[in-house]
């Protein structure tokens, strides 16, 4: 059968591709709930230093992560501006909760605050891997070397490329 | 070739340090459970041998030493992440105290502001009705009084971490003195070459335990050490200890003196360091957040309410309808230079005097409508009233949870620690088992041959007799 109105079909062919707000719900909590479960399993790597699971959990982050973001609304991100203690404009502060039955909002607030709350340990288990790392590179460094944090990566890394085009290995 | 006497004394110094491995184990089983035990281990050399050319014969065996099992690296991280957890569990603490003025509620200061414009907004669609006109007073006190409740919390707040400051350096000294005195203890036994374990460990809690209070550096030396905060105030140098003191300043508060200097900002970490941080930095900030709010909020309402006319048709600015100066009706008392949340209240208690007409006419609402537009006007700091509010309770809560995770990662990392220390230093009932197993079999064996060496003598003894 012909659609009366091609623009109406197309319409609603489009809506029916669409998920549903419940469903893009759903996908943000259970991907919430996955990020959340990573990020324990990399505070259990950065306790033991694990680095193989450092790296693994990492990147299943980074994956979560970028998921997600593409079920967030654009415009209610946050810019993740942890020296900025200024709360985020109130337009921002929907947070893509638009449409959401109550329940489900409460649930997902509950899965943001644990991400968050998880987020924040990881940051301050980082810092102190990477204290204890520091302390383990000074002890293993021979006299020769001067003591001190390590040096930034970019500039080691500009100066290897200097070396490279001067033609030095 | 050696003599039998010589072998005998050999098989006795056996028995003696097995007798004396045998105590170490048996002291290590009953400290098991002992919190801060190390477990020692007896440290057995070879006798120096006696030399009858052309050949070299032993002389058994020297307990020489008992040794405790520590890592000293490891003992330095615990120190660094007890240091740490006691800094965030202590500011966690108080910003999770201080978060509770801040919970929304029917007082609340953010609840109390939404109340106040409502109530102007209500008044706004009848100016003239003097029931409106006393809510909107009622609000007005409403909000002050919310204001002067969270800024007196607050102060409450500062001067009870300021009282745990005082607390908390008299613990400080008290562990000091006895740090010191065991340092003496294991001076005294290590000088004469005993083993100072048992003061060593007792030692070693107390500078834990010290650990927790503020930021300490262990500085090692011959028989004895030295204790100093991390800006390298003394603390504890061989047999003395140096006492913290502490002065009030100006402001009422407790500052913390080493030989007659200031180390208050020196210090850092520990309970003392966040008790500090709460006390010098978090709630003053706050403090400093919710002047700001309260002079602005007072301010711009007062501004608005200056410029309009009061029920009675009469000016409420500093110039009265005749045009000659006036005392200007303010609805809140100007804000002091400094505590515009503790001091804040309303100037007036006749409601007709609210300038709710923009034009003199008691059916005027243009006044109360710029005052209800002030609600979504940036006035303070670029923010309006609400959400420089909601800006502080982020600011709370922001500060809480983090210290909240710090507190967590520095317990997560010191059970860890601690973990590796009981299993570097802590006793194993299996392998002082075997131990145990271990020294009475060369007991045995020693006393066998004791037994055979008297068997030799006896047959030596025998031959001379039938000699003789």
């Amino acid at each position: 059968m012909i659609p009366d109105d091609p623009s109406n079909a197309a319409t609603q062919l489009l809506t029916d591709a669409l998920p549903s707000a419940s469903e893009i719900t759903r996908s943000r909590l259970l991907l919430m709930r996955q990020l959340y479960m990573s990020l324990c399993a990399g505070h259990r790597a950065l306790l033991a230093l694990d680095l193989a699971g450092i790296e693994r959990s990492t990147m299943d982050q980074a994956e979560l992560g970028r998921k997600l973001a593409e079920y967030i609304p654009r415009g209610t991100r946050s810019a993740g501006n942890a020296g900025n203690k200024k709360r985020p404009p109130a337009e921002n502060r929907a947070g893509g909760f638009a449409g959401c039955a109550p329940e489900m909002e409460a649930e997902l607030r509950r899965g943001e605050r644990d991400v968050l709350q998880a987020l924040r340990l990881q940051g301050a288990l980082l810092a102190r891997s990477q204290h204890k790392l520091r302390v383990m590179a000074n002890m293993l460094a021979g006299p020769g070397v001067s003591y001190g944090p390590p040096s930034r990566p970019t500039a080691r890394l500009q100066s290897a490329s200097r070396s490279k085009t001067a033609g030095s290995i | 070739m050696s003599s039998l006497n010589a072998s005998l004394a050999s098989a006795l110094s056996g028995l003696i340090a097995d007798q004396g491995a045998m105590a170490t184990t048996t002291n290590n089983v009953a400290n098991v459970n002992t919190p801060g035990y190390s477990r020692q281990e007896p440290v057995l050399v070879a006798s120096d041998p006696v030399v009858l050319s052309p050949l070299t014969f032993g002389t058994g065996v020297t307990l020489q030493s008992v040794e405790s099992i520590r890592d000293p690296i490891l003992e330095s991280q615990i120190q660094q992440q007890t240091q740490a957890e006691g800094q965030y569990s202590t500011l966690a603490s108080a910003l999770q105290q201080t978060q509770t003025n801040f919970t929304a509620s029917t007082g609340d200061i953010g609840t109390a502001i939404s109340n106040f414009f409502d109530s102007i907004n209500q008044l706004s669609t009848n100016p003239s009705d003097l029931s409106l006109r006393q809510g909107v007073l009622t609000a007005a006190g409403n909000v002050a009084s919310s204001f002067n409740t969270t800024a007196d919390s607050l102060t409450q707040q500062q001067t009870s971490l300021d009282l745990s400051v005082v607390q908390q350096v008299g613990q400080i000294n008290q562990l000091t003195q006895q740090i010191a005195q065991l340092n003496t203890q294991v001076s005294n036994l290590q000088n004469v070459g005993e083993n100072a374990g048992t003061f060593i460990d007792q030692r070693q809690q107390a500078i834990d335990q010290l650990s927790s209070l503020v930021d300490v550096s262990v500085i090692p030396s011959d028989n004895s050490l030295t204790l100093i905060t991390a800006n390298g105030a003394p603390l504890v140098t061989g047999q003395q200890s140096f006492q913290l003191q502490t002065q009030t300043n100006s402001a009422g508060l407790h500052e913390i003196y080493s030989q007659g200097n200031d180390i208050t900002s020196q210090i850092t970490s520990g309970q003392l360091g966040g008790t500090l941080q709460a006390r010098d930095q978090e709630i003053p900030a706050i403090q400093t957040q919710l002047n700001t709010l309260a002079d602005g909020l007072a301010t711009s309402v007062n501004k608005v309410q200056t410029a309009g006319y009061d029920l009675n048709g009469n000016p409420t600015g500093a110039t009265s309808a005749s045009g000659t100066p006036q005392t200007p009706v303010y609805l809140f008392n100007p804000p002091a230079a400094t505590g515009a949340a503790a001091n804040l209240s309303v100037a007036i208690t006749d409601p007709s005097l609210i300038a709710a007409s923009s034009d003199g006419t008691a059916g005027s609402n243009g006044n109360a409508e710029a005052m209800y537009a002030l609600s979504n006007q940036a006035i303070i700091d670029g923010q309006s009233p609400t959400d420089c509010y909601s800006g502080i309770v982020f600011n709370v809560g922001n500060s809480a949870s983090n210290a909240s995770a710090e507190q967590t990662a520095s317990s997560q990392v010191l059970q860890q620690l601690n973990d590796q220390r009981a299993s570097i230093s802590g006793v194993s009932l299996d392998e002082e088992a075997a131990n145990m197993v271990r020294y009475q079999n060369a007991y045995s064996a020693s006393a066998q041959v004791i037994t055979a060496i008297n068997d030799m003598l006896y047959a030596t003894i025998q031959m001379t007799t039938l000699t003789g």
